[in-house]
């Protein structure tokens, strides 16, 4: 039992206990490792005399631009749930848990491995990754099966009226670009070409936002949830597609460009398997150049959040010295698609 | 100017220092973590001394020479803020220029060719290579 609990760890046993319907005591918290964006913890109770992990989401001090806040992601991982979609349903919101203005989800644990060089090279879970594209496949055709519902994930990537998702998204990069403090001439050139190409629009349904590997809970068996809903927004199916094979999601599995597990084209037919619509090679290449282009720009703006005084992580200092090679991919697949 | 040892060797034993002694003694994994991190930052920081290279990001951009159309002369400048209107600059030739697919060619060789050379740098195993299409 740990003795040493945070001052907020009474607080949220009372929201427990009326999740729960029952008496709920929290006996241990522990920081988990891995979330830039969110402040995360295992967090083991007792509810009505039995032991129960679960995990707590947290604001941070300071996010990436078009992250979502814990309010707007429970709104999104109830329309998830509902879908089929296997992820972590949430038992309580609570505002204020951490620090004033931070609203913290109490979620259900899932047991799984989420690092990405685990997943991709660990012997034990072979089966694992032999399961895991057609898995992962049917959990995105059962996300995008989510049309827009007003009033939800209103933020500046979402497709709109009148702004398709394609046109969304560049704005959104355009706007990331605006706020770092230092021109990208390379950045810029990606999107102008992005821009100029656009893909066939498609009617917008629910992204993920973040549809990689590190956020994939995976076990023996392939497959445990789906995390990590802070850039979830309305948009073309193919963009969670493009972003899965982006070239930094692969670990080093380079061969196997849909997240270090298969080839695109193998990923796209079992998303096809699954129910999901067809998606060409040039729809996915522009989707998945403009995910350079947002990572990128996202990789530029986690230093930012440091350099700016609002954290204090090393790893997302380190995150800013990455910038680079996800803008070298971005401009070789710009460079080779305009014939050099 | 300091006595020795130089900044890259400094920071080479930093790293070697947190992978090989700090590392194995932490036992909570979020410390682990970004002790690995920081090892990986220090043994980066070590190549930059050695590289000359006092910080990414900074590396001076060059004009593509056969860029249509010609932009403006080719500068090579030496500070931060001179190589920062050089930037501001050549991203200003970048959304407002007429481009054609040839264009955007030379452009986005050249752009690559400087993140490669940080990239270099930063990270040495990242593949560079012109046939990584073929690997795919």
């Amino acid at each position: 039992m740990q003795t040493d609990l945070p001052d907020w760890a009474p607080t949220l046993a009372e929201h427990l206990s009326a999740a729960a319907g029952a008496p709920a005591r929290i006996v241990g918290v522990r920081p988990l490792a891995g979330g830039a964006c969110q402040d995360n913890f295992r967090i083991d109770a007792e509810v009505g005399g039995a032991a129960q992990r679960f995990a707590l989401r947290s604001d941070a001090r300071s996010s990436l631009p078009g992250s979502i806040s814990r309010a707007a992601e429970r709104a999104v991982i109830d329309l998830a749930v509902a879908s089929g979609v296997p992820t972590p349903a949430v038992r309580a919101e609570i505002a204020d848990l951490l620090r004033p203005g931070a609203t913290a989800l109490l979620m259900d644990w899932v047991e799984g491995v989420a690092i990405a060089a685990r997943v991709l090279r660990d012997e034990r879970l072979a089966a694992a990754r032999s399961a895991l594209p057609s898995q992962l496949a049917a959990a995105l055709v059962a996300v995008h099966r989510v049309r827009p519902a007003p009033g939800v994930l209103e933020v500046p990537h979402s497709a709109r009226p009148g702004v398709p998702a394609a046109q969304a998204m560049l704005g959104f990069s355009r706007a990331t670009l605006d706020t770092l403090p230092e021109p990208k001439p390379g950045l810029e050139l990606v999107l102008r070409w992005l821009a100029e190409h656009p893909p066939p629009e498609r009617a917008p349904s629910l992204c993920h936002g973040d549809f990689r590997m590190g956020n994939f809970m995976v076990g023996p068996e392939g497959l445990a949830a789906v995390v990590d809903w802070e850039f979830a927004h309305w948009g073309s199916p193919a963009d969670d597609l493009g972003w899965l094979c982006v070239r930094d999601w692969r670990f080093g599995q380079n061969d196997r460009a849909a997240g270090g597990l298969v080839p695109r084209q193998a990923f796209v037919d079992a998303y096809v398997a699954a129910g999901g619509a067809p998606v060409t090679a040039q729809e996915l290449e522009w989707w998945e150049i403009a995910g350079g282009l947002r990572w990128a720009a996202g990789a530029h703006w986690q230093a930012q959040r440091v350099l700016q005084g609002h954290e204090q992580d090393l790893e997302l200092l380190a995150i800013g010295r990455r910038a680079a090679e996800i803008e070298f991919e971005a401009l070789r697949r710009v460079r080779r698609a305009s014939g050099g | 100017m300091q006595d020795p040892p130089a900044t890259d060797q400094l920071l080479d034993a930093l790293a070697a220092f947190l992978g090989r002694d700090v590392l194995p003694a932490v036992t909570d994994p979020a410390l682990q973590f970004r002790v690995r991190i920081a090892a990986h930052l220090c043994a980066g920081l070590g190549r930059e001394a050695a590289s000359g290279c006092r910080a990414t990001g900074r590396t001076s951009p060059r004009w593509p020479r056969s860029s249509p159309p010609r932009p403006p002369p080719p500068t090579t400048p030496r500070s931060p803020g001179a190589i920062r209107d050089t930037e501001r600059a050549l991203a200003d030739h970048v959304r407002r220029a007429p481009l054609d697919d040839a264009a955007y060619a030379a452009l986005a060789g050249a752009l690559q060719a400087i993140a490669g050379q940080k990239v270099a740098v930063a990270n040495p195993k990242f593949d560079r290579s012109d046939d990584f299409d073929r690997i795919e």
